[in-house]
Formats: C-alpha cells, sequence, structure tokens
C-alpha cells in the first residue's frame, strides 16, 4: 500500500504475512535502503556536530577590585590564533559538502567510452534532503522511516 | 587542528606545495615552515610559525579541526550528488548497429536503429521532466550513433523545440567512431546544439587499422584523420586513444602524426584504459586475447602520454578535482536509452540483456537491477574508505566494483600517481599565472 505523511515521503508499507510473501531479492534492496538512509542521518549528524562551535564557555569571574589604590592597567587582547582556526576550519569543513563539482553523463574511467562534455558546474547549493525509502515493512515501518530521515 | 587525510605534499626546490583533495587547492609551503606547522599542530604555540599561512592552509581546508571526520564529509557530498534533481541527463543510443568491427569491444551489437515509437516514448519522458529540471543535456552514443543520424537530428530537433519554449537550459555531445563525422555532419549537429564529439584513434595507421578496422575489414585511419582535420574548428575534437599492452607503445607516433596535420592546440587527445571483462555473450570482447594493462601500470602510461601530448601542444584533460558520485550510473536522474528503448545505467552494459533496467514503455516502473546502482555505495569499501584519492574518485567505476574480474581498474589513476598528476596540476596553474 502506497501512504503518503506530511512530510511528503512515500512508503511502501509491508507488514506480517505480506512481508513473507516477498522475494529476497526485495527484501535484500529494501535493507539497503534502510542502511544508506541510517548512513546519511548519522553522517549529518556527525558532520553538524563537528562544525558546531564549541558551547560558550561561561563569562570569567569579575576581576577582583585593586584596593590599595591605582588600578592596574589592562592586559593587551591576546589573539587567540588556534581558536580563529578552528573556527575558520569549522566554517570550511560546513561549506564543503556543496563545493564538489557535479559531472554529467559518463566519466573518464569509463571503458571503451569516456569524457563527453563533462559539464563542471557547482552543486546546486540546495540544501540535501531525505526522500529515500521505497520499501519498507514491519509492525511499526511507518514511524521508522521517520525515524531514519535526517 | 590537524593535518587532512587528503593532502599530497609535493617538494619543489626552497618550498613544498600541499594539494589537498576535498578542496581541489594547492598551497605553496616555504620549506622552513613545515616542520613549526607540525609542532604547532603538536600543541606548541611558542614556535615561528606564519600566521598568514595557517589560514591559507585552513581555507584550503589542508589543515581542519580535530572533530572533523572528512569521511562523514564525503559521504554527505556523494549523497547530495547522487540526487541531481534539477539536471537530467539522458544517453541515447540511436543506432545499436555499428559500422566499425573493433576487436576489444564490450558491446553485443545488432543492427537496430531508434524506431519512431521509441523516439516519441523518449519525448514523453522528457515532457514529463522539463517541468521539474533546469538543464537537459545529451550524450549521443551507440553502436555508432551517425549510423542513426536521422533519428539523432529529428530528436534533437524535437529536444531543443521543447527545452526553449520550457525556459531550460540545453547541452549536447556525441561519442562517435568518426568515421562518418564529415564537415557536413558536423555543421548538421553544431546546429543543433551538438558542441563535442569524442573520436577514437588507436595509433599510427597499421596499429589503428588492425585495432578499429570497417566491419569488412578495411582501414579507417585516413578516412578519421581527414575529418577530424575537417570538423575542429566547427566542433570541439577530443581524440581518445584506448590502450592495452597491444598498442601501448605505439602512441608517440600518433601524437606526431596528429601534430603534423595541424591538430595540436586544435583538439583535445588523451588517453583511456581497455578492460575487457572476458565472456561477454556475444560481445567481441569476450574473444580479445591482448593483455590488458593492469590498473598501477596504466597510471603510468597515463602520465607519460600527457607529458608528451602537453609538449606537442595538444589539450589534455585536467587532473582530477574534487567530485561527487563520479557518473550515469549511480546517480538518480539520470539514463542510457537503448534503441529499442530498454534502459540501462552504465554506458559500458548497453547491449546486455542482463543489465537492463527498464523500459521507456513503462518508466518509471523498475526492479532491482536499477537498485544495485543506486544503492551502491563505496563508502561500503574498505580499500575505498582509507584511500587517499576518495575525493578525487568517490569509488571510481561501480560496473567494474561489482565484477570481481574488473575490480581492480575500478580506481582513479590518482590513487597510483598522486605526486606526478598534482605536479601536473601545479605546471598548469604555473602556465596560466605566467
Amino acid at each position: 500500500m502506497t501512504d503518503a505523511n506530511p512530510s511528503g515521503l512515500n512508503a511502501i508499507r509491508i507488514d506480517g504475512d505480506a512481508l513473507r510473501a516477498l522475494p529476497e531479492e526485495v527484501r535484500s534492496a529494501a535493507l539497503v535502503v534502510m542502511a544508506y538512509v541510517d548512513g546519511l542521518a548519522e553522517g549529518q549528524r556527525r558532520l553538524l556536530q563537528a562544525t558546531q562551535p564549541p558551547a560558550a564557555q561561561p563569562p570569567a569571574a569579575p576581576p577582583q577590585a585593586n584596593v590599595a589604590g591605582e588600578p592596574e592597567p589592562e592586559p593587551e587582547p591576546e589573539v587567540d590564533v588556534r581558536a580563529q582556526l578552528e573556527n575558520e576550519a569549522r566554517i570550511q569543513l560546513a561549506a564543503a559538502v556543496q563545493s564538489a563539482a557535479a559531472l554529467l553523463g559518463p566519466a573518464n574511467f569509463c571503458g571503451a567510452i569516456a569524457e563527453a562534455a563533462p559539464a563542471r558546474t557547482p552543486i546546486t547549493p540546495a540544501p540535501f534532503h531525505g526522500r529515500e525509502v521505497v520499501v519498507v515493512w514491519g509492525p511499526d515501518a511507518h514511524r521508522a522511516v521517520r525515524r531514519n530521515l535526517p | 587542528m590537524k593535518e587532512s587525510g587528503y593532502n599530497t605534499w609535493v617538494a619543489d626546490g626552497p618550498r613544498w606545495w600541499v594539494h589537498n583533495g576535498i578542496s581541489g587547492r594547492i598551497v605553496a609551503v616555504p620549506a622552513g615552515q613545515r616542520e613549526p606547522i607540525r609542532l604547532f599542530l603538536a600543541g606548541h604555540d611558542d614556535v615561528p610559525v606564519d600566521v598568514d599561512l595557517l589560514h591559507d592552509l585552513v581555507a584550503a581546508q589542508v589543515l581542519i579541526p580535530d572533530a572533523a571526520d572528512e569521511l562523514d564529509l564525503l559521504r554527505l557530498r556523494y549523497a547530495a550528488t547522487r540526487r541531481n534533481p534539477d539536471r537530467f541527463h539522458l544517453t541515447v543510443v540511436t543506432s545499436l548497429g555499428c559500422n566499425f568491427d573493433c576487436p576489444y569491444c564490450f558491446e553485443a551489437k545488432h543492427p537496430s536503429l531508434l524506431d519512431g515509437t521509441v523516439q516519441e516514448r523518449l519525448l514523453r519522458l522528457v515532457d514529463r521532466k522539463l517541468p521539474d529540471v533546469r538543464e537537459l543535456a545529451v550524450l549521443w552514443y551507440g553502436g555508432e550513433p551517425l549510423v542513426g543520424l536521422p533519428a539523432l537530428l529529428s530528436l534533437s530537433d524535437e529536444l531543443r523545440a521543447r527545452t526553449d519554449a520550457a525556459g531550460v537550459g540545453y547541452s549536447a555531445g556525441i561519442i562517435t567512431n568518426g568515421y562518418l563525422l564529415t564537415a557536413e555532419v558536423a555543421g548538421q549537429l553544431r546546429d543543433r546544439g551538438v558542441t563535442t564529439a569524442q573520436v577514437t584513434v588507436d595509433g599510427p595507421p597499421e596499429v589503428h587499422d588492425r585495432r578499429r578496422p570497417l566491419a569488412g575489414g578495411r582501414g579507417t585511419f585516413d578516412t578519421l584523420l581527414a575529418n577530424i582535420v575537417a570538423v575542429a574548428g566547427l566542433i570541439d575534437v577530443t581524440v581518445r586513444v584506448n590502450l592495452d599492452r597491444g598498442n601501448a607503445g605505439d602512441y608517440p607516433r600518433l601524437l606526431a602524426i596528429l601534430a603534423a596535420a595541424g591538430l595540436a592546440g586544435r583538439v583535445g587527445v588523451h588517453p583511456a584504459q581497455v578492460v575487457t571483462p572476458a565472456g561477454r555473450a556475444g560481445a567481441p570482447s569476450g574473444s580479445y586475447r591482448v593483455d590488458c594493462l593492469p590498473r598501477p601500470e596504466y597510471a603510468s602510461v597515463e602520465q607519460e602520454f600527457l607529458r608528451q601530448a602537453e609538449a606537442l601542444g595538444f589539450a589534455t584533460s585536467a587532473p582530477p578535482g574534487p567530485v561527487g558520485a563520479p557518473c550515469t550510473a549511480v546517480r538518480d536522474n539520470e539514463l542510457i536509452v537503448g534503441s529499442r528503448g530498454e534502459l540501462y545505467k552504465c554506458t559500458e552494459t548497453v547491449g546486455d540483456p542482463a543489465e537492463v533496467v527498464g523500459n521507456l514503455l513503462d518508466w518509471p516502473r523498475a526492479g532491482d537491477r536499477l537498485m544495485k546502482w543506486l544503492t551502491y555505495d563505496p563508502f561500503g569499501d574498505e580499500e575505498c574508505r582509507s584511500c587517499p584519492a576518495l575525493p578525487v574518485c568517490m569509488g571510481g567505476c561501480a560496473y567494474h566494483a561489482m565484477d570481481p574480474r574488473t575490480r581492480d581498474s575500478r580506481c582513479s589513476t590518482f590513487r597510483f600517481r598522486r605526486q606526478e598528476q598534482v605536479g601536473r596540476m601545479i605546471a598548469r596553474h604555473a602556465q596560466k599565472a605566467g
């Protein structure tokens, strides 16, 4: 049965006895698809973690008042090169997902043909969203699909 | 901070060059800075490291955050490019029949032209796609596509009319043996948006004629050379040279002949590796007995070919840059249409009934043969996961990877010749800058 949920996902739910009637190839293919979506979700989660700046530190305690008289001179603000670089690197990493060349057609490694008009244009910067699963099964199939969407 | 796992360092006198596979960028590093950089990354702050250089290395992704997992990034890049929703690519076989009889051809060919019914179905498919895409790209393919020239021309007219009306971009190229590519035909193609042509020449006359004769056995070299000279100004021509042990030593003479014909600077040249899966039913390659080159050996031949071609003034293919999902086979908005309307995902499978993934008559209904391509995952391959070439190869040829007989030829040659290829990038960069 084809079912559409509000996220636009289309899934064919196959439960119970119907599952047993499925050919092995279909079951295998569905497993591969589920594993693929799992991988995407996990990959996105981990990439997001790696590209988030570290949690803000609590503000340092206010300096003690200098009761002896003259205020001490303000220390020169130090540039934390390492932190700056880390921050820049995180931004680069996040952008890198969308910065490869997206080719069209066969590739230069193709057997007896090759490299015809490979249009090297940038990837469309639309965010990736997963509308992947074609076939799932089991008593909680629909929920499993939602859970696995990035 | 840490170093990317995809850096290639190349020594060059008083400096190093470092290339990053994920960004495709190259940075010059003074030799005296390499050790301070290493120490800085090891946590030492009191080293004489050039801070501006560090920023450059971060911008080129040579240096990355400690927490970064570059495999995750590549996995996402692959997934994002596997989906190509606003570009639709069709490879169309206008004639599975061919006027050549090449002994290493992998296609089980039979005379079959794209007929009116298939053309109509194909246009119906395009009509369904056009509202959702901003670009339609077509590659004319065979057999020999120019044997099916009338279908190619009429379909081109229809496709261009439709894309014009829909405000969708259109581009086209052709892979042809070149025998029928006269100036008149090239003009007809150009007028229909075909801007590139790949023609294969396998060596000097006696070598080429042995490997790529007409179906009656007659040689084709002289006709091809005359055609290439005649059409080079009308259409962008790339000459491909298929190499195996039978002709790997002969390409220098071919390059000299092409140069003497005035083609340096007018056409591109590039080598390719012959890989013949043994025993494809009905295909000439099933009984081809000449040894194919192992991939690492071919990688070496390729670099020498390119060096000689560039020295003569030929344009060559650029060294590999960062890519996503690498070919039609593993991308979901691309199809290969056979001359009878049968559909494939890999150009190397054309003509093989066991590899048909569906038919224009009832597309998008398809079976598990399509799934094997769209769920192919190079990240499941331990060798790929640990390979420094992964960002520019992304698993390479899925078809070869799936067959134990051809698995070793799935890789980009970058895997075996990184230093040399980065050296070529630097030289090209210097040439452009200078």
